[in-house]
């Protein structure tokens, strides 16, 4: 069963021979980058210094300034942490962060007693030995819904959490402990596909993103009697986010750690470069109500973080100003908006669509419309490039006002008053503010045309017919036009 | 180096027809462990068609040796471009969403079986010498049996709650 939409459908915009002439086959091109992700070395050697600038991140949340622009942890991972993440990582290269991401590092060390040693064996469905209790993962859970719940929690604390160092630490200190106790209790990366709440948005925009790692052809996987990618061999570990390689289809949970690409016996895997937005299935309500939520926080975290309104600004930061009535207040907005009111304006514009759409269907015996729920559902990727051009043009004068913190920051990670390189003095220098708009509106344009052309492809193949399908999608063209607005009101004022 | 189904003898042909039956034994297997303890009924069901698939074979060994008596024929899948039976789940995350069903394993099992017969009823109307187009179509007639027990087997979990 494939979820939520209709079985059928889902095949038909997904290329039939692969790879596509649209692909690049990066492994043939760049043998070296073959060679290093068949490394059993790799990824650790990015996950280890990764882990090693971590714990002193958390030291420095410990330690160091508790004033935010003066703490290292605060200005790196809250300022070009998370820009190089949207702004680059995530577009460019699909979840190439959860390839070094440190998190999950001690999980993985409990289940497998190796860090770069491969246990052959017979545990949990793989063809390898793994350690713990190794239980499934409930089946009521086995989707994003925790990570939904998990990111929205957080980004109610937001204000507090970019600006207190403490209140990061607990935060970034309570998901590795999570992530090593799911990975003791449950097979393989629980952690990162049920729980993380930085995973549920990497999940979802890494679907625009312009790599992705598949199996070059999808006879040898047909043939291939091992699905040594999925379980594994003594040369890889099988896949820990349980993805099977012979089907891959979309981006959403694949982790990239590149196992599969060790542990297949065939040679067939392979990173490709692929145009921007070539996965277009959205696959069940958790995935969907995702987009929803990521779309009305990069408009909550625009208005409170950029935005002119001092009131809703003390309201969200709680820690500091301590209006619990007014945080209240923004919280209960911000879930209603997130979990009701976008996705019901939404749902009236998919239903008024299908109903013009499907005018005098029976009489011309054209077949019945497609059902609301695939309609719901399909057309929930328009959200994505949008969704993702907002968060980057929410960034960009993130970096551009804070990012000259990172200059003096370096000398004095802790807010001591140090100078180790001599750029302890530099002083806060916004970049160009005058330039933020020349960004964010070609952003926010190209996310919306993203947007526009996705569905439009998206109604073709639900309708196929292009009038019906084009008539289908005006009133989402329209609210998604609305929410571009809006955006760019905010930015331009 | 691979070649064409359509320039392999008699013998191999049915010696290739063997050995998809054993591989796809294998696949079975292999899906069965992959997701053993996700869904015990699931599983239960590939192991079953993992078994059908070594029965099949045996009768096909029984034709071979027949028609050929003992001399041994070495082919594999892998010797021919054309995938002539490959059973193969529908979708990279169903371990994720934990999500595969009975009906999901039948389907499979019928696209299977049905690429196979397609394939035996495609090579039976290639021009060929009498000998092997009659083989092909023995081998379709077989794989249509196999596809209408799988077609029965649907309609039967058809309202199976869950399935
Ligand atoms: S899903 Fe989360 S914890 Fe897992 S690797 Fe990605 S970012 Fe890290
Ligand atoms: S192990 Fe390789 S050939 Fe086999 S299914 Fe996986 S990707 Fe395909
Ligand atoms: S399919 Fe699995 S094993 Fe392969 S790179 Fe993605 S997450 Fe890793």
């Amino acid at each position: 069963m494939i979820r939520d939409t209709d079985k059928m459908q889902l095949r038909v915009i997904q290329p039939e021979v692969y790879p596509p002439p649209d692909r690049t086959d990066l492994f043939k091109k760049f043998p070296w980058l073959s060679k290093l992700a068949k490394m059993r070395a790799y990824p650790n050697v990015l996950v280890i210094p990764n882990l090693v600038m971590f714990w002193i991140f958390l030291l420095a949340g410990i330690f160091g300034s508790p004033a935010g622009n003066r703490n290292i942890m605060i200005v790196f991972i809250w300022i070009l942490w998370w820009f190089g993440l949207i702004t680059v990582l995530v577009p460019l290269g699909s979840r190439s962060w959860c390839t070094m991401c440190p998190l999950p590092f001690f999980g993985d060390l409990v289940q497998r007693r190796a860090v770069t040693y491969v246990r052959k064996g017979n545990s949990a469905g793989t063809r390898n030995q793994l350690f713990g209790k190794l239980r499934v993962w409930p089946k009521k859970l086995s989707n994003i819904w925790l990570q939904n719940i998990g990111f929205l929690c957080l980004a109610s604390f937001s204000a507090h959490l970019v600006t207190r160092p403490m209140a990061t630490v607990l935060m970034l200190g309570g998901l590795i402990v999570i992530a090593t106790i799911t990975g003791y209790l449950y097979r393989q990366r629980v952690f990162c596909n049920y729980i993380c709440p930085v995973g549920g948005f990497l999940s979802l925009y890494s679907m625009t993103s312009t790599v992705e790692l598949r199996s070059r052809d999808k006879n040898v996987c047909k043939k291939c009697t091992s699905k040594a990618c999925v379980a594994g061999s003594d040369k890889g570990w099988g896949c820990p986010w349980i993805i099977y390689m012979g089907k891959l289809e979309r981006n959403n949970y694949c982790g990239m750690c590149t196992e599969c690409v060790k542990s297949c016996p065939s040679d067939n895997i392979s990173l490709f470069w692929r145009p921007f937005c070539s996965d277009k299935i959205l696959k069940g309500y958790d995935e969907i109500w995702k987009a929803f939520i990521m779309l009305v926080l990069a408009m909550a975290y625009s208005i409170v973080l950029l935005g002119p309104f001092g009131k809703i600004k003390d309201w969200a930061n709680i820690g500091e100003v301590g209006n619990y009535k007014g945080f209240a207040i923004y919280v209960s907005i911000l879930w209603f908006a997130a979990l009701i009111a976008l996705p019901a304006v939404y749902y009236v514009a998919i239903r008024l669509g299908r109903g013009f759409a499907s005018k005098g269907l029976e009489a011309t015996g054209d077949g019945a419309a497609p059902s609301m729920k695939d309609l719901f559902i399909r057309y929930g990727y328009t959200l994505v490039p949008l969704g993702l051009m907002a968060w980057i043009a929410f960034s960009f004068p993130l970096m551009m006002v804070s990012g000259s913190y990172i200059i003096s920051i370096i000398s004095d990670p802790l807010g001591r008053g140090w100078n180790l390189f001599g750029t302890g003095e530099f002083p806060w220098t916004p970049f160009h503010p005058d330039w933020m708009a020349y960004i964010q509106i070609p952003c926010l344009m190209f996310g919306l045309f993203y947007s526009l052309k996705c569905g439009h492809e998206l109604a073709l193949d639900l309708w196929k017919d292009n009038r019906r399908a084009v008539t289908s999608i005006i009133p989402l063209a329209i609210l998604l036009t609305l929410v571009t607005i809006a955006f760019l009101r905010m930015y331009t004022g | 180096m691979a070649k064409s189904l359509h320039n392999l003898l008699p013998q191999e042909v049915l010696s290739l027809a063997i050995a998809v039956e054993t591989r796809n034994a294998e696949r079975y297997d292999t899906f069965a462990h992959i997701f053993g303890s996700y869904n015990d009924e699931a599983t239960a069901l590939l192991q079953e068609m993992r078994d059908e698939e070594l029965e099949h074979k045996t009768v096909l060994e029984a034709m071979y040796l027949n028609r050929f008596g003992d001399k041994v024929c070495d082919i594999d899948e892998s010797d021919v471009d054309e995938v002539v039976e490959a059973v193969d789940v529908d979708s990279a995350e169903h371990l994720i969403f934990n999500d595969l069903t009975k009906r999901d394993v039948l389907e499979a099992a019928l696209r299977a079986e049905e690429g196979a017969r397609e394939f035996y009823i495609s090579l039976s109307e290639s021009e060929q010498d009498e000998e092997l187009l009659q083989l092909y179509r023995r081998l379709a007639a077989y794989e249509e049996g196999h596809v209408a027990g799988i077609k029965a087997r649907i309609n039967q979990i058809g309202t199976e709650k869950g399935a």
